[in-house]
């Protein structure tokens, strides 16, 4: 029987070198959010000091702590100066943990574009880990990858694995203004279902539960007492989800949101692991921002502490008076320092200042007599005489003249100047960036406060537009009063940055058509699309798939862009399963949309007219729809040539369509070649039809 | 084993006797053969709560039943063999005159004459109650975790108990309720192996699996409250579970039934309000709780009865004050004085009253208990259920029949020593069985079945899987499986009864009757079907059968 054992063996082989790959990372450095204006607008939030060490130093710990050893960082913006840090940082020395840390730059503006883009790159070879470059933690995720691994042989589908933490209810580092609630089934660790609460008024009061999760599960968990630190592992399938779904922009709200509801279509399940010790927490918010820096002090992130020196340089030690200080600190006579403080080097404080529970970086010097109570005052800030500054940040470099008061919550942003006796109230942002004056017009930044983010509007993200008046009016430049130093025209060459900051915050991934759209109508689109679908498949009456989509149109308000990006969604993917079904492309072309031309129809408003901008439109959906499709070029052909038979879009539409520059543009080049000779038809058609309209003209 | 707590003296239970609707095979007259006395496992099914009570040490029982079936009840009480046993407590029998066969459970809390009766905290139990998970930890549990011991003095909770119906005895269709509960805050000790405190939970949300169905239907989805998840975090929701029908209410539950005039029914209105008012705050004064709890004038209170405040008297005491262990509250948040907007907020509501919570022991699955506790010795699963449906009733008197001696619920005797049985038949004993004065003839199988007092099982009979009530003859070359044969009736010779039979009580079937899954002889159909059957004449009457049975491997 000696053949037998080798045979064995190289069954188990391939698995188990699956298994022997090195584990791989992406840490997305950017959020793709606004929420630590002003101080994103020059730095990246990545490199942000908290406990006077920049941030993704604690997302690189945690991720060497947990034996990753390829890892590939998306930057979003100031990409530069994240490259700068990482490649100066301790990570590449040859002592690094890392076999691989490779720095990706890419011009995503939401976490869908980085991950479709990762998903092109063709970086990933198996499971990875996706983080985000923001997060403080300590758990350990060996037991969440082995379960994550027993599964995923089991069942294929089985394609991510969430890492949360068990908190109480009253958890400080937990985002306020949109908490997130995991439906579970705890019996197989199934995530069912998602949804955020979102603290802004108006919105429902319910969370609303299908009744098929609740019919097809016995016992079911609502949890709304997890931390989420976006700590994923995921397989190489999700990075094909994302590029299925072109519209997926962020992990939650839109990805887990539309995996899970899509379950009955493609039968992807996604997982979570539940850990109940370890630290975990992400810097999302500000508030956040305040209460992991208390846990650092305060040592419940052990061994994340500011004296353990994660960083080359730093040498904090701890006290017994409970601060973390550096060598080098001159202090004046009757210096008190309560609760736990840090004390970076080279700090100088003068005499009779009273320091509480702050944060001071490195060469700070702080006048005679100030006060400074639960601060964070980043390198270099100098404080003059006298100066009150209570639960305020202050960015590196900032001057704050003698005598004034930073009343609780006001932020001042890099290499502020604030004129002596100058009074700053608690909401205000001030910045030399003159990025900020349109952005900050348009949105309120949260103060650090807990009481005051309890009030929740202000941590918002979303387009509030009602509030811009409101907001201009807390802005400092408005208010001209007491600036001594603001310069509002430097930095000329950011203004590109800048368009593309804003675009970030809204959906940006069709820039030039959907910035009007409203934020409410965000989930529209997976809905519409998904109701479409649903009948589609059951074959439904084009006729009331119709009256449903316009029933839903109304309740949302969706414009008829939407309206046809779904419809041509919905088609497409009926079209993809129509053909994984067996069916030819051209057959399942012509049965959707023979069939369901109606739907189409009923879409476009433009028979009429000479210009054609419905089916121009409908036509770029169809063609963005088909990017990310293997046989994008040939079904564009299909579906164009379809259409135009069954006189869907006219002549005229594909002829206004083909030139137009949306169309050309970028990546939506790709798959035009074949669909060329088709119009090229078209137009010596065209021409022909001239002439001949000319003749009867002469006639 | 820890002490055991004392138990108050004074605790009552009233055992509802209902009418047993989804059981019409055998309820059809109330007047002579109520609900409570079917027989399960050849005991009146009354016999199972009471017993349960006597292990438990409650004394003061009261019965409560429909003026119809008070006299057969009574007379039960007073004859049959099993309730008349010296040890088990003797139950008073209430039958108040408001009283019909559809009354709802809540309704029946509300008649003066129950009223009067009801003194002190009191536990509710239905009549066709199964269970050996021992009363007094159910008591203990509630003392503990429900009645001011721990946590603040206010008023005592109440506590309900629910199980899985998906267990290995799992029957199709047995009515489920939907609950949802909350995890209880960490214990601030460990708690003891065996006590129930793992299980415990507080309930949010309760009603029946159908009310939720409805909810689906009409809303094409079930909305949960975003006020339900700021109070807790985690919640469970449970769909296959069945409430057991077991309450454990303070005395304030009768002023909180009153004032509500609605309530119908104790599951799903008394405890699923009193759950929603635990955490929907505009839910305390609709539903009359603020005067229970804090009555506006000294007025008010002459109004509540003497009795009650003699009964508060000892509830005043601040139990949790005498305490050696404390735990320091974490998790709430410091107040900040100087935020305005808080400020502004606690203003209104400020004297909010703090509902008690109503607490859910929910049974474990055995599967569960495996997985949690794998080194313990291999335990006998309790049992928890409710008897009130034919296949309910078929599967745990077989499953009943099965048990060995440590159970409580265990038959001693299986085989009962006046049963007659011939030589050359064939009883698996251990999972039969048999009643007084019952005969079996020869060349006849059972396996697996409760065959009744006084019953004839001719010759060449195979009952299989089958629960055969007392007084019954079965003619020979029967061939029973799955079947449930009400008392006094008579199966003709030759018949095949196949799975999901009923034999309604008194009825006789014909000879060579085949079928399965049909009702013979249900009170729909003609009154008195008597004589229409052969008589059959009891033929083989050896009498020199072997008394014990002839085993089979």
């Amino acid at each position: 029987m000696p053949p037998k054992p080798p045979k064995a063996k190289a069954k188990v082989k391939p698995q188990e070198e699956h298994r022997e790959d090195s584990l791989q990372a992406v840490v997305l450095a950017d959020s793709y959010e606004t929420r630590f204006r002003p101080f994103s607008l020059e730095r990246p939030k990545c490199l942000l000091p908290l406990a006077n060490t920049p941030l993704i130093e604690y997302t690189l710990e945690f991720l060497a702590h947990v034996g990753v050893e390829d890892i590939f960082i998306y930057c979003g913006a100031h990409s530069d100066q994240v490259e700068e840090y990482v490649n100066a940082s301790k990570w590449r020395l040859p002592t690094t943990p890392f076999k691989n840390l490779l720095l990706l730059k890419s011009d995503a503006t939401s976490t869908g574009d980085a991950m479709r883009d990762l998903d092109n790159r063709d970086l990933i070879k198996g499971d990875f880990l996706l983080v985000s470059g923001d997060i403080v933690s300590t758990m350990a995720i060996e037991p969440a990858l082995a379960h994550h691994r027993a599964r995923r042989d089991k069942d294929k589908n089985a394609i991510m694995t969430m890492i949360l933490r068990e908190a109480g209810l009253h958890h400080k580092a937990k985002f306020t203004s949109h908490k997130p609630v995991f439906v579970l089934d705890p019996t197989r660790d199934r995530c069912l279902h998602y949804e955020e609460i979102r603290s802004s008024a108006g919105q429902t009061r319910h969370i609303t539960l299908e009744p098929d999760i609740l019919s097809r599960h016995p016992e079911i968990e609502v949890r709304e007492d997890l931390i989420d630190c976006h700590i994923d592992i995921c397989t190489p399938d999700v990075l094909g989800l994302w590029s299925d779904n072109f519209d997926y922009q962020s992990i939650r709200t839109s990805f887990l949101f539309g995996v899970l509801k899509d379950y009955e279509l493609n039968g992807k399940t996604i997982h979570t692991h539940i850990m109940t010790d370890g630290y975990a927490a992400r810097v999302r918010s500000l508030k956040a921002y305040d209460a992991i820096s208390k846990d650092l002090t305060g040592r419940w992130t052990y061994p994340l502490c500011p004296d353990s020196n994660h960083v080359p340089g730093h040498h904090y030690r701890y006290h017994n008076n409970g601060t973390y200080q550096e060598n080098g600190i001159t202090t004046g006579k009757s210096f008190q320092v309560k609760g736990r403080c840090v004390l970076g080097q080279g700090t100088a404080i003068g005499e009779g200042v009273t320091v509480s529970e702050s944060f001071l970086g490195r060469k700070c010097q702080v006048g005679n007599d100030a006060l400074i109570e639960a601060s964070y005052l980043w390198d270099s800030v100098v404080v003059g005489d006298n100066t009150i500054i209570r639960h305020a940040i202050i960015a590196q470099g900032a001057v704050i003249g003698k005598g004034c008061t930073i009343e609780s919550g006001a932020m001042i942003s890099y290499d502020v100047r604030i004129s002596d006796n100058t009074t700053i109230s608690g909401s205000k942002k001030i910045t030399r960036s003159s990025l900020a004056n349109n952005a900050i017009a348009r949105r309120t930044k949260p103060p650090i406060s807990d009481e005051e983010s309890q009030n929740d509007e202000n941590i918002s993200d979303s387009d509030d537009h009602s509030d811009a008046s409101k907001a201009s009016d807390r802005i400092f430049q408005n208010s001209q009063a007491s600036v001594s130093d603001v310069s509002v025209s430097t930095l000329q060459s950011d203004e590109s940055g800048y368009e593309q900051i804003e675009d970030r915050s809204r959906r940006a991934s069709f820039v030039s058509q959907t910035s009007d759209e409203a934020a409410p109508n965000k989930d529209f689109h997976v809905e519409a699309t998904a109701s479409i679908l649903d009948g589609l498949q059951k074959d439904d009456l084009p006729e009331n798939i119709n009256l449903e989509l316009t029933a839903f149109r109304m309740t949302v308000d969706a414009s008829q862009h939407e309206i046809r990006r779904a419809v041509v969604a919905a088609f497409m993917k009926r079209i993809a399963s129509l053909e994984a079904g067996g069916t030819g492309t051209l057959e399942a072309v012509h049965r959707v949309l023979s069939r369901y031309r109606l739907v189409v129809e009923r879409s476009l408003f433009d028979k009429e007219t000479r210009e054609k901008p419905d089916q121009v439109d409908f036509m770029l959906c169809v063609q963005r729809e088909l990017l990310s499709r293997g046989n994008g070029e040939s079904l564009l052909l299909f579906v164009a040539k379809e259409a135009y038979d069954l006189e869907l879009i006219e002549e005229d539409g594909i002829l206004q369509w083909w030139p137009d520059i949306r169309s050309r543009h970028g990546d939506m080049a790709s798959i035009r070649g074949l669909t060329e000779r088709f119009i090229t038809f078209l137009q010596e058609a065209e021409e022909d039809d001239d002439e001949s309209e000319g003749d009867e003209d002469d006639a | 084993m820890p002490a055991r707590m004392p138990l108050p003296h004074d605790f009552q239970a009233l055992i509802l006797c209902g009418p047993g609707v989804s059981f019409n095979t055998f309820t059809s007259t109330p007047e002579d053969f109520p609900k409570a006395l079917i027989p399960v496992a050849n005991r009146p099914m009354i016999w199972y709560p009471l017993d349960w009570c006597r292990r438990a040490n409650i004394t003061r029982i009261t019965l409560i039943t429909p003026t119809t079936s008070c006299k057969a009840i009574e007379d039960a009480l007073s004859r049959n063999p099993h309730l008349t046993s010296p040890e088990l407590p003797r139950p008073d029998v209430l039958a108040p005159s408001g009283l019909s066969q559809n009354t709802g459970t809540a309704e029946i809390l509300r008649l003066p004459d129950v009223q009067t009766i009801i003194t002190g905290h009191f536990l509710i139990l239905p009549c066709d109650l199964l269970c050996d998970l021992p009363g007094e930890r159910l008591l203990e549990t509630w003392m503990i975790h429900a009645a001011g011991m721990v946590g603040s003095s206010a008023a005592a909770g109440g506590l309900g108990v629910w199980y899985p119906t998906k267990s290995e005895l799992a029957v199709k269709g047995e009515e489920t309720n939907f609950l949802t509960t909350a995890q209880l805050p960490h214990a601030t000790v460990p708690s003891s192996p065996e006590s129930l405190r793992p299980n415990l939970s507080e309930v949010v949300y309760s009603s029946t699996t159908d009310t939720l169905n409805d909810i689906t239907e009409s809303q094409k989805s079930f909305p949960v409250r975003h006020g339900l998840l700021r109070k807790h975090g985690k919640i469970r929701m449970l769909t296959t579970t069945r409430d057991a029908h077991i309450y454990l209410f303070p005395y304030w539950t009768l002023d909180f039934i009153n004032q509500n005039p609605k309530f119908d029914s104790i599951s799903e209105d008394v405890v699923g309000w009193w759950a929603k008012a635990t955490w929907q705050d505009g839910l305390v004064p609709k539903l009359g709780l603020e005067q229970i709890f804090n009555p506006p004038s000294s007025q008010a209170k002459g109004n509540s009865d003497a009795n009650q405040s003699h009964n508060e008297i000892d509830q005043d005491i601040d139990i949790t004050s005498m305490s050696t262990t404390h735990i320091s509250n974490l998790l709430t948040p410091p107040p900040t004085p100087q935020s305005p907007s808080s400020s502004t907020n606690t203003k209104s509501p400020k004297p909010k009253t703090a509902i008690p919570p109503f607490l859910c022991y929910l049974h474990p699955t055995s599967s569960s208990i495996s997985s949690s506790s794998s080194s313990s010795p291999p335990q006998q699963q309790t049992l928890i259920r409710r008897v009130d449906t034919t296949p309910l009733l078929l599967t745990l008197s077989l499953h009943l029949a099965s048990l060995a001696s440590p159970s409580p619920l265990a038959t001693k005797q299986k085989i009962h020593p006046t049963t007659t049985i011939a030589p050359r038949t064939t009883i698996s004993a251990s999972d039969v069985l048999i009643g007084a004065n019952t005969t079996v003839n020869q060349f006849t199988t059972i396996k697996n079945s409760v065959v009744g007092a006084n019953c004839v099982i001719g010759p060449n009979v195979r009952l299989t899987r089958c629960v055969i009530m007392d007084d019954v003859e079965v003619g020979e070359r029967c061939q029973l499986t799955g079947c449930v044969v009400g008392w006094r009736s008579k199966v003709g010779k030759g018949c095949k009864l196949g799975e999901g039979s009923e034999v309604a009580p008194g009825y006789a079937v014909e000879e060579g009757v085949e079928g399965a899954g049909e009702l013979l002889g249900g009170f729909e159909g003609l009154e008195e079907d008597v004589g229409s059957g052969e008589e059959e004449e009891e033929e083989d009457q050896d009498m020199e059968g072997d008394d014990t049975a002839a085993d089979d491997a």
